[in-house]
C-alpha cells in the first residue's frame, strides 16, 4: 500500500445470508450488499460516498472500520487490516454514525470528552487543549452542561463530531451526519470539517443523502449504486458522464427573430413576449457559443447560466445502473 | 498525528479508574434511589432463601445438610455471585447491544468490549447483595459452629473468591454466546442463573446428572457446597469427593478461559455475520 | 365479537414467530425444572413421607407442568412492564379512543398470545419432563377440561393483576419498584418455587386464598390431584378473584382516563 493511501479497497465485497421461512421450511439466500469495489482515497482528501438506502454504504462504512468482515477482497485502512487490528486503528481514526450514538445518554455532554481521552490513554496536557478548540470550533458553550439525552439532533451531533475528533485522527468516517439537521447545524459542522482538514489535513470520508454536503465539502464523489460503484470522480466529470446540460436565460432588448441556434442547443420556452429565452445546451456546447447564436438576432441585456442541479446528475447515473 | 498513538503516558490503571469514577458519578445521580435499590437488592438474597427455608420445615436435613448448614452453603455461594454480579452482570447483555445495534459504536473506540462493558454498565445496586453476602457468609460460619483449623480458614476465604472465578465466567461465556446464537439468552441463563441456583444448595440433594453437569462442566458446585462439605465434615455422594472443594480457583479460572475463548468467538462471529 | 376474536387471533399471530427464544426458554425451563424437582424429592426422601399431599412423583409432575405454563401464564410481569410503557409513552391514549372497550383488548390479546404458547410450548416441556423423570397426569378427561378452564382463568388473572401495577404509572413516576416488588410476592406465593401445600400452617391461611396462588398452583392443582375433593370450590374462588381484579381494573381506567383528558395525555 502507498504510504499517503488512507484507504485502499481492491475488489472489496461482502454477501449477507439471509434465513427465511417459518418454522418448517427454512431457505438460505446470499444478498451482495457490495461487489467489487475498488475505492482508494489520499491523504487530506475529502470524499463524498453516494448512494440510496440499501446500496451499501453502511457495509462498506463497516468493513473500513473494523466491524464487519469482507467476504472477498481486500482493504487497507492507514496500512491497517480493519477488522483484526481494529483496536489500533481505532486509535488514529475518527468515526460518526449519524442513527447511533457514542456519548454517554444519561451524562452532561462534558463528561463524554473526560471518558473518551481516558479510553485513548491522553494526558490532560493533550486533550485538554484540544477540547478548548473543538468547544470553540462546533460551538458547544452553550449545552455542554445538558443530559445528551436532552440535546437537541444539531447540538447532539456536534457533540459527536467532537467526540471523533478529540483524539486527533487522520481519517474520520461520518455516516450520514447531516440527516435530521437543521440548515444553520449542517452549516456549521460542514465548516467544522472543512476547517478541520484545511488545517490538519485530516481526511475525511462522508456518505450521505445530501448533495449539499458533498458540493460543500468534497472534492471527490464516489456513487454505489445496488453494492456497485457507478461513479467515482469530481462534480464536474460527474456533469460530463451524464451528458448533463446547463441552463441559460437570455433577455434581450427586442424579441429575436430567425433565432438559429448551433447543434445541442435547445429553446425551452420564451417568457414575457419574447424578451426572455430560455434556452439549454449540452457539455459539448460552449455558453459563449450560445450567446453569439443570439447575439446574431438581438440585443441581449442580461443573462444568467445555471448549472445542472446535482440531484439531477446522481439519479442520471441510478437510471443507468 | 501518528505520534500520540504511540505516546500513552496514561496507565491502563488510571484509565480504568476514570471510567469506573464517571460510572459512579452517573449511577448515583438520584442517591436516594439508589440507596433503596441496593437496600432492595440485598433483601432479595433473603426472600430467595426463603424457599429453602420451607423446604426444611418438612424434612431435618437436605442433601446431608441441616437448616444452618444449608443457610452457611447459600450463603456462601450468594456472596460469590454478588462480587461477579458486580464485576461481570453486564457481560450477559450482549443481546441487547446487538438487537438495539449498540454494538457497533462501541468497537469503534480504542478499548476492549469487555472493559467497556464492565466499567461503563455497571449496576452499582448490585452492592446491595456483596454487603447483605459480606454479612451473612461469615455469621453463618460463626453460628454453625466449627472446629476451626488453619486449613479450614484458608477454604473458607478462598471458597467465595472462587465462586467469584466461576459466575464471573459463567456470565462472561453468556454473553458471548449470545453474540453468536441471537435471541437465544434464555437458554445461556440455563447456566448462569441455574449454575447459582444449584451452587446455593446442597450438591447431594441434586439429581446425580445435575451434580456431573454442575461439577465437571459449569464447575457451581465448586463455588460453596463442595468446599463447605469439606469444612463441615459432611459426607459427599460418590463421584464428588469433597476434598475437590480446594480447586475452586484452579476450577475457576479455567472455567474464565472457556469464557474467553466464548467471548473471542462472539465478537468473531459478529464482525463476521455482520451483526 | 368479531373484533375480539381478531384480536385473539393478532395475538396468537404476533407471538409464533419467535422460535429461537421459544426454544431457548425451554432450555432455561428444564434446567429449573431439573434442579427445582431434585430439591422437592430430597425433601420428600429426607421426610421419609410424602409431605402435604406430594409424593415423589406428584412433586416432580408438579414441577414439569409448572415449567411447561410460565409459557402460557405471565407470571413475571410481562404485561405490567408493557403497560408502565404504554403510560410513559402516551400509548394508552389511543388504547382508550379505539370503539373497544381497552380492558377487552388486551384480555384477547394475551389470551391469544397465551394460546399461541401452548401447542410450541407447554406440551413439548411435559413431553421432555416425561422423558427426563417421568409424569403422572390424570386419566379422567374432565380433570383435562378443568385444567383448561382454570388456565384460562390463570391467564386472565395474571395479567389483570400486572396491569394493576402497570397502570400506577399513571399516578407514580417510578413504577420500577412496585413491579419488581411484585414479582418477588409473585414467585413466591404463585405457587411457582415451592408447592402453596406447602408453607407452614400459620401462612397457608393467607396465602391458599391470594390471587397469587390462583395465578399458577390451582391449574397445576387440577392435573397432580391436589384440588381433589374441592375442585369446583377452588375454581370458583379462582374466578371470583379474576371477575374482582377485572372490575378494578374497569375501574382504575376510567379513573385513569379521566386524568388523561384532563391532563391532555
Amino acid at each position: 500500500m502507498a504510504s499517503n493511501h488512507v484507504v485502499e479497497a481492491r475488489g472489496l465485497s461482502r454477501d449477507y445470508i439471509v434465513h427465511e421461512g417459518g418454522l418448517v421450511r427454512r431457505t438460505r439466500r446470499v444478498v451482495p450488499a457490495l461487489v467489487d469495489l475498488d475505492l482508494v482515497i489520499t491523504a487530506g482528501e475529502a470524499v463524498g460516498y453516494l448512494g440510496a438506502n440499501g446500496s451499501g454504504k453502511s457495509t462498506t462504512i463497516k468493513m473500513l472500520s473494523g466491524i464487519l468482515v469482507p467476504t472477498r477482497g481486500s482493504v487497507r485502512v492507514l496500512g491497517h487490516d480493519p477488522v483484526p487490528e481494529r483496536r489500533h486503528l481505532t486509535r488514529r481514526i475518527g468515526v460518526v454514525f449519524g442513527q447511533r450514538s457514542q456519548l454517554w445518554w444519561d451524562l452532561p455532554l462534558k463528561e463524554t470528552y473526560p471518558i473518551l481521552a481516558a479510553m485513548h490513554r491522553l494526558p490532560g496536557s493533550v486533550w485538554r487543549p484540544r477540547w478548548d478548540e473543538l468547544v470553540a470550533g462546533l460551538e458547544l458553550e452553550g449545552f455542554l452542561d445538558t443530559p445528551v439525552r436532552q440535546l437537541s439532533l444539531g447540538q447532539r451531533m456536534r457533540g459527536e463530531v467532537a467526540a471523533a475528533l478529540l483524539h486527533s485522527p487522520e481519517l474520520v468516517i461520518l455516516d450520514e451526519p447531516t440527516i435530521g439537521l437543521d440548515m444553520i447545524s449542517k452549516e456549521n459542522l460542514r465548516r467544522h470539517l472543512d476547517e478541520e482538514r484545511r488545517t490538519r489535513g485530516t481526511t475525511i470520508l462522508l456518505t450521505t443523502h445530501d448533495l449539499g454536503d458533498v458540493q460543500r465539502l468534497c472534492d471527490r464523489m464516489v456513487i454505489i449504486d445496488h453494492g456497485k460503484l457507478a461513479f467515482d470522480g469530481t462534480e464536474a466529470q460527474l456533469a460530463e458522464l451524464t451528458g448533463a446540460r446547463r441552463m441559460m436565460t437570455i433577455d434581450l432588448d427586442t424579441p429575436a427573430d430567425g433565432l438559429v441556434l448551433p447543434r445541442g442547443v435547445e429553446l425551452i420556452d420564451t417568457e414575457a413576449d419574447g424578451l426572455r429565452l430560455n434556452l439549454r445546451f449540452e457539455r459539448g456546447v460552449s455558453a459563449a457559443q450560445v450567446l453569439s447564436a443570439v447575439q446574431a438576432r438581438a440585443e441581449v441585456r442580461d443573462l444568467s447560466i445555471e448549472e445542472p442541479a446535482i440531484e439531477d446528475l446522481v439519479r442520471h447515473i441510478y437510471r443507468r445502473g | 498525528m501518528a505520534e500520540l498513538a504511540q505516546d500513552r503516558p496514561v496507565s491502563w490503571l488510571r484509565m480504568m479508574a476514570t471510567l469506573l469514577a464517571s460510572r459512579w458519578r452517573s449511577q448515583m445521580v438520584y442517591r436516594g434511589s439508589m440507596i433503596a435499590e441496593m437496600a432492595t437488592q440485598g433483601f432479595l438474597i433473603l426472600t430467595e432463601f426463603l424457599e429453602l427455608w420451607v423446604l426444611l420445615t418438612h424434612a431435618p436435613a437436605l442433601g446431608g445438610f441441616s437448616l444452618a448448614e444449608v443457610a452457611l452453603v447459600y450463603f456462601c455461594a450468594n456472596l460469590g455471585f454478588a462480587i461477579a454480579d458486580l464485576t461481570g452482570g453486564s457481560l450477559d447483555a450482549t443481546e441487547a447491544l446487538v438487537r438495539e445495534g449498540r454494538l457497533e459504536a462501541l468497537l469503534v473506540r480504542p478499548t476492549s468490549l469487555l472493559v467497556q462493558m464492565i466499567t461503563q454498565e455497571l449496576q452499582l445496586r448490585r452492592i446491595g447483595r456483596v454487603v447483605v453476602g459480606l454479612v451473612g457468609y461469615p455469621l453463618g460460619l460463626a453460628l454453625v459452629g466449627i472446629d476451626w483449623t488453619a486449613a479450614k480458614v484458608l477454604l473458607a476465604v478462598l471458597a467465595p473468591l472462587g465462586g467469584a472465578l466461576v459466575y464471573f465466567s459463567f456470565l462472561m461465556g453468556a454473553g458471548g454466546f449470545q453474540m453468536i446464537v441471537v435471541g437465544a439468552r434464555q437458554a445461556a441463563n440455563a447456566i448462569t442463573y441455574g449454575g447459582k441456583y444449584a451452587g446455593g444448595v446442597p450438591g447431594g440433594a441434586l439429581f446425580t446428572p445435575i451434580r456431573v453437569f454442575f461439577t465437571f462442566v459449569a464447575p457451581a458446585l465448586f463455588t460453596a457446597w463442595l468446599p463447605m462439605a469439606w469444612i463441615l465434615g459432611i459426607d459427599t455422594p460418590a463421584g464428588t469427593p469433597s476434598w475437590l472443594g480446594w480447586f475452586g480457583v484452579p476450577a475457576g479460572l479455567l472455567a474464565l478461559g472457556a469464557a474467553t475463548i466464548w467471548w473471542r468467538a462472539g465478537l468473531r462471529h459478529y464482525t463476521g455475520a455482520g451483526g | 365479537m368479531r373484533a375480539t376474536w381478531e384480536l385473539t387471533a393478532g395475538g396468537f399471530r404476533r407471538h409464533s414467530r419467535y422460535r429461537m427464544g421459544i426454544l431457548a426458554a425451554m432450555v432455561a425451563n428444564i434446567m429449573f425444572g431439573m434442579i427445582r424437582a431434585s430439591l422437592l424429592v430430597a425433601t420428600i426422601e429426607a421426610a421419609g413421607a410424602p409431605v402435604a399431599g406430594y409424593d415423589r412423583l406428584t412433586a416432580i409432575t408438579y414441577v414439569w407442568i409448572g415449567q411447561a405454563l410460565l409459557g402460557p401464564i405471565d407470571l413475571w410481569g410481562g404485561s405490567g412492564w408493557e403497560m408502565n410503557n404504554r403510560v410513559k409513552q402516551g400509548d394508552l391514549v389511543t388504547d382508550l379512543l379505539r370503539p373497544v372497550h381497552p380492558l377487552l383488548q388486551w384480555t384477547a390479546q394475551e389470551v391469544g398470545r397465551a394460546a399461541s404458547q401452548v401447542l410450541p410450548r407447554f406440551v413439548p416441556m411435559l413431553v421432555v419432563g416425561a422423558l427426563l423423570t417421568g409424569l403422572r397426569l390424570p386419566t379422567e378427561p374432565l380433570s383435562y377440561l378443568l385444567f383448561l378452564w382454570a388456565l384460562l382463568v390463570a391467564v386472565v388473572l395474571s395479567h389483570t393483576a400486572w396491569l394493576l401495577v402497570g397502570l400506577l404509572a399513571l399516578w407514580v413516576v417510578e413504577v420500577r419498584g412496585y413491579l419488581v416488588a411484585m414479582m418477588v410476592v409473585a414467585n413466591l406465593f404463585s405457587g411457582l418455587l415451592i408447592p402453596v401445600q406447602w408453607f407452614p400452617t400459620w401462612a397457608r391461611g393467607v396465602i391458599d386464598h391470594s390471587p397469587f396462588r390462583h395465578m399458577f398452583q390451582t391449574p397445576i392443582d387440577l392435573l397432580t390431584g391436589l384440588a381433589d375433593g374441592r375442585r369446583l370450590v377452588l375454581l370458583a374462588e379462582q374466578l371470583a378473584w379474576a371477575l374482582t381484579l377485572l372490575a378494578l381494573a374497569a375501574l382504575v381506567l376510567r379513573r385513569g382516563g379521566r386524568k388523561l383528558e384532563v391532563q391532555g395525555g
